[in-house]
């Protein structure tokens, strides 16, 4: 216990030492996270009216980030299952990084469900009065805390035991390895049905929506990794297996191709039938009695994806530059398609017809930008001290005088 | 950085001197935000509409009129009045005489109903008179309706049409359906228009520019029959003003 | 810049004989500095929430008080008593709040009669009135809407309806507001049990308990539910001191709230204050399970129909058309009463009426003179 304590001050010892664009880095984030708590308290005074919500759109940034994050945090399991089950060796080393990503991804959406309740001051009643098995948001806080804790487990016991180096028994994380398999599909299907299970939405109340959530999770989440991992070989001296980024790179391209067939899929059902139930998507993709305000957004998302695609399909992304172009442009289509294209049209009209559009306010971006870099504070710390554990450079039986120094030198 | 080049002294310290730099941005980074923090205003502004006021009259809980009760009787110049106060000394004048000369605040508009002595008793004027002849006093004004309107009878009678206010409770003593000419004047049936109460004005709600336009090409087929009634009926309307204006009859 | 390093660690320690001062409170000079920076940063990050109004937050009491259905007689008391202080703290009223509960063999119907509505909204401000929503930002329970005739598709018509006079010829009006559904979405998905459905039929809130996901709002085919965004205001001279827990008391910031059939007014037999304001008896309301009530005859007599049945949500709100009862004389029967007339004479001007009525009414089913006086 008394090691482990000490494993967790050197750890915390380890995330204030880097170089200067590690000191930039985390210093710019520590900013933003400032700013986004100095807005969430003037949304705690002031109430949600704050953000650009109203009663015909109820929920907006917040939960459309919310989703995507979940998505995000889901995609983790996308490094897992070629090396545990296809016995990917390339991978391997790679898992702890994405589970580390699904770890800060779960704490962002966290954060991004509590700002947006009108009274988190009573959250502990959902203790007290649990509305299981009936209400899907239930269901949510369930397998997005089984989820947290399943990743805190596996990456917490493996760089213990790198730390200890002790090699790890595959009954403390094998077991759970498969678990967290079931577990983040669950998560996203579970977050999907949030939506799709509402009748009085039709927009949402599409059985479409749980495997359109999952297909532009497991783009996007790689996607990101991608970027991470390259980050990573450019500033440490982390090994990142090039057949690793490539092998990441398929399942991007599947994975958006998926999402795109889905989308078109969704699209012709809306647009063929031109049934009443149509409305929200002929406002999110061609705007209602001259109401546009999605249209850029929806069009700026589907180009993005589709020049990814084409990008992602040729031989040319295997460039580092043109994969990382491709990877940062499908990320910001997902991010727009599932968060202002999924959440926000639902809304409009309203069930009784009316037209209320809905823009983030300044305070409500500020919030939303706090609880990003707070997430990638989380996630830098989180990979910051894992790179020398693994590397060896942070072991139990070295004075942390050691560490630092092999950490300068590294 | 640059410093420790002019400065001979520093320059073995580079390292220092750049930890240095960093003691020194980090602080004050953090001051610049803490005045930008305590500078920018503490509240955000929302942007609330007027609120629309209704006045309390508009939303009074009564009947829509005050209807009369026996023995009836009514301001004649000013004056209260029972009604054979006047009556029984007076004699009307002749039913083919079609101006009023007394009441002449009354409009009479209630169709084809359009004589005085169709509803109330030649004789005794604070009683109505059915088509039996036999006389019933004002407060049974139902009944007379019920003669012609029929359907709307019945269906007050079982609650169905009319206002009931005091208590939903069947049993209740409170339980009080409104008479027909405790919300139409029986002179004049029709509901007059109303002004309309304000149109909601929610937060953040943006404009709201009246009537949807609906695309012509989608108009169901009903929709466009009503539009071309309409459109015939207008029309129809503006050749009789105009036939009339030329004093031409068909 | 790449050993730029905050923590002057073991290189600077080795440095200790070629500098001056000492490196370790050099360093921590800069570590205090920094932390000392962060946290007057964070400090002033967290200054906004000076604005607080101490009234705004839950005391004690509150904090520590029951779901509505876990509390006592004696609990309810005290919650009772506390809601009474704060509401003669705030507006210096003291209110008559109390918890009227169910009554047996009652469940609560609402029918509105399509046929009948003029769109004038007295309905809607008169249950502002009633029940305490806030003034600014705007909270209303019903919602009139102006719908084109022949269609029943809430998109096409219009809620900001301004004309100077109602009702318009062209459209019908339809006021929407909490259908109090037998199968309700809204409870379904709130994951605190915040709000659920009463015996009588009503579906109600705890505002105590409410936690402000808006996951019912949005689960809501009907729209019927808002949300405070800002804190409430509301004039003390508007507010309305008849009041309960489940209904009316004044709300707070950052929960739901809905239409609840007045239920502090129905639980003790009155009628709801959107059908007392209606000046046109198109809204009707009562127990369906008593066979006489106006409700039980509407829903044997009328053709009645629910918003959106599709969604199977099982409203308790019914809408109906009458049958035909023309509103505007046929002109065709006001020709064949001036030929009775001019036939029978005019003696006493006391003309047939009841005969000239079945003309107008036989005219509009569509028989013949003849068939009618024969």
């Amino acid at each position: 216990m008394k090691m482990y304590l000490k494993f967790l001050s050197r750890c915390f010892r380890l995330s204030f030492v880097g170089d200067a664009r590690y000191y930039a880095w985390m210093f710019g984030l520590t900013i933003v996270v400032l700013v986004g708590i100095n807005a969430y308290c003037k949304q705690f005074v002031q109430g949600l009216a704050t953000t650009g919500m109203t009663d015909q759109v109820s929920w907006g940034f917040y939960i459309a980030n919310f989703t995507f994050l979940v998505g995000m945090a889901a995609a983790a399991v996308m490094l897992v299952i070629p090396v545990y089950i296809y016995r990917n060796r390339e991978l391997h080393d790679l898992v702890i990084f994405g589970e580390l990503f699904a770890i800060a991804a779960i704490v962002m959406a966290m954060l991004f469900v509590t700002v947006d309740l009108g009274r988190p001051d009573r959250g502990m009643h959902l203790l007290m009065r649990f509305n299981f098995p009936s209400s899907m948001l239930t269901w949510d806080v369930l397998v997005l805390n089984g989820y947290l804790f399943l990743n805190l487990h596996i990456c917490g016991y493996l760089i213990y035991c790198a730390y200890r180096k002790q090699r790890p028994s595959a009954l403390f994380y094998v077991p759970f390895v498969f678990i967290a398999i079931a577990w983040a599909i669950s998560i996203h299907t579970v977050t999907a049905f949030l939506y799709s299970g509402l009748g009085g939405r039709p927009f949402w109340n599409s059985a479409i929506i749980a495997p359109r959530f999952l297909a532009s999770a497991f783009a996007a989440g790689p996607a990101f990794l991608i970027l991470t991992l390259s980050v990573l070989k450019a500033c440490t001296s982390y090994q990142v297996p090039e057949k690793a980024l490539m092998t990441l790179r398929s399942i991007v391209t599947i994975a958006l191709a998926i999402s795109m067939f889905l989308l078109i899929s969704e699209a012709f059902t809306e647009f063929y039938t031109q049934s009443a139930h149509g409305a929200s998507a002929h406002y999110l993709y061609l705007g209602l009695h001259g109401r546009t305000a999605l249209v850029p957004w929806i069009w700026s998302a589907i180009a993005l994806n589709t020049v990814a695609l084409a990008i992602l399909f040729t031989g040319w992304s295997r460039k580092p530059v043109v994969l990382h172009t491709a990877c940062i442009m499908l990320i910001v289509g997902i991010w727009i398609e599932k968060g202002m294209g999924l959440i926000v049209p639902a809304f409009v009209p309203t069930p009784l017809g009316e037209i209320v559009e809905y823009v983030p306010t300044l305070n409500e971006l500020f919030v939303t930008l706090g609880i990003w870099a707070f997430g990638l504070l989380v996630y830098t710390i989180l990979v910051r001290v894992t790179v020398p554990v693994l590397a060896g450079r942070l072991t139990h039986d070295q004075r942390f005088r050691q560490t630092l120094e092999a950490e300068y030198a590294a | 950085m640059n410093r420790s080049q002019f400065d001979p002294s520093l320059k073995k310290s580079r390292v220092l001197n750049a930890g240095t730099m960093l003691g020194l941005a980090l602080p004050l980074g953090f001051g610049a935000l803490c005045f930008a923090f305590l500078m920018a205003p503490s509240r955000v502004s929302i942007p609330l509409a007027a609120r629309s006021r209704v006045p309390a009259e508009a939303i009074a809980n009564r009947p829509r009129r005050v209807a009369l009760a026996d023995p009836p009787h009514i301001a004649v110049d000013g004056v209260d009045q029972n009604c054979n106060a006047c009556h029984q000394i007076f004699a009307s004048a002749s039913p083919a005489h079609t101006a009023l000369e007394f009441h002449n605040t009354v409009v009479l508009a209630h169709g084809m109903n359009d004589r005085c002595v169709n509803c109330h008793d030649p004789t005794d004027r604070e009683r109505l008179v059915l088509r039996d002849e036999s006389t019933i006093p004002f407060a049974e004004t139902p009944r007379l309706c019920s003669q012609c309107h029929g359907t709307v009878y019945r269906d007050w009678q079982r609650g169905t049409h009319g206002k009931t206010l005091g208590s939903w409770i069947t049993s209740s003593p409170q339980q009080r359906r409104l008479g027909c000419n405790e919300c139409h004047d029986p002179h004049a049936p029709k509901y007059t228009p109303y002004v309309p109460l304000p149109s909601p004005h929610t937060l953040r709600m943006g404009e709201q520019g009246g009537v949807h336009e609906i695309d012509a090409a989608k108009v169901s087929p009903l929709q466009r029959h009503l539009q071309e009634a309409r459109r015939l009926s207008a029309a129809s309307r503006k050749k009789a003003a105009h036939q009339q204006s030329e004093g031409v009859h068909p | 810049m790449k050993d730029v390093r905050i923590w002057d660690g073991p290189s600077a320690a080795t440095d200790e004989a070629q500098t001056a001062s000492n490196p370790t409170r050099r360093s921590f000079l800069r570590i205090g500095a920094a932390a000392v920076g962060g946290m007057a940063a964070l400090a002033a990050a967290l200054s906004p929430l000076r604005e607080l109004d101490p009234e705004d937050l839950p005391d004690v009491e509150e904090f520590l008080q029951k779901h509505y259905k876990e509390m006592t007689a004696v609990e309810m008391e005290a919650a009772l008593a506390r809601i009474r202080a704060n509401v003669a703290d705030r507006f210096g009223v003291e209110p008559t709040i109390r918890d009227p509960k169910p009554l047996d063999g009652v469940e609560f119907v609402y029918a509105l009669n399509l046929s009948r509505c003029i769109g004038c909204r007295k309905c809607v401000h008169a249950c502002v009135a009633e029940n305490n929503q806030s003034r600014s930002p705007e909270i209303q329970y019903i919602r009139v809407i102006e719908m084109p005739r022949g269609t029943l598709d809430v998109e096409k018509g219009d809620h900001h309806y301004d004309r100077p006079q109602v009702p318009d010829t062209a459209h019908f009006y339809m006021p929407v507001q909490c259908h109090q559904c037998a199968n309700p979405p809204c409870v379904k998905v709130c994951p605190v049990e915040a709000t659920w459905q009463e015996p009588d039929g009503i579906t109600v809130i705890d505002y105590d308990w409410c936690i402000g996901c808006r996951y019912c709002e949005a689960a809501c085919p009907y729209w019927a539910r808002r949300f405070n965004f800002a804190q409430p205001s509301l004039p003390a001279d508007e507010l309305n001191p008849d009041m309960s827990y489940l209904s009316n008391r004044p709300r707070e910031r950052g929960v739901m709230e809905k239409c609840h059939f007045c239920l502090h007014r129905t639980r003790e037999g009155r009628m709801p204050a959107c059908l007392e304001a209606c000046p046109t008896g198109a809204r009707k309301f009562g127990n369906v399970l008593d066979s006489k009530s106006e409700v039980s005859e509407i829903l044997k007599t009328k053709r009645v129909f629910v918003l959106k049945e599709e969604v199977g949500t099982l409203p308790r709100f019914f809408y109906y058309f009458d049958e035909r009862y023309p509103n505007t004389i046929d002109p065709e029967a006001l020709v064949i009463a001036e030929q009775l007339r001019e036939e029978e004479g005019d003696a006493f001007g006391a003309m047939d009426v009841g005969a000239a009525g079945r003309l107008v009414i036989a005219r509009a089913s569509g028989m013949s003179t003849e068939e009618t006086c024969a």
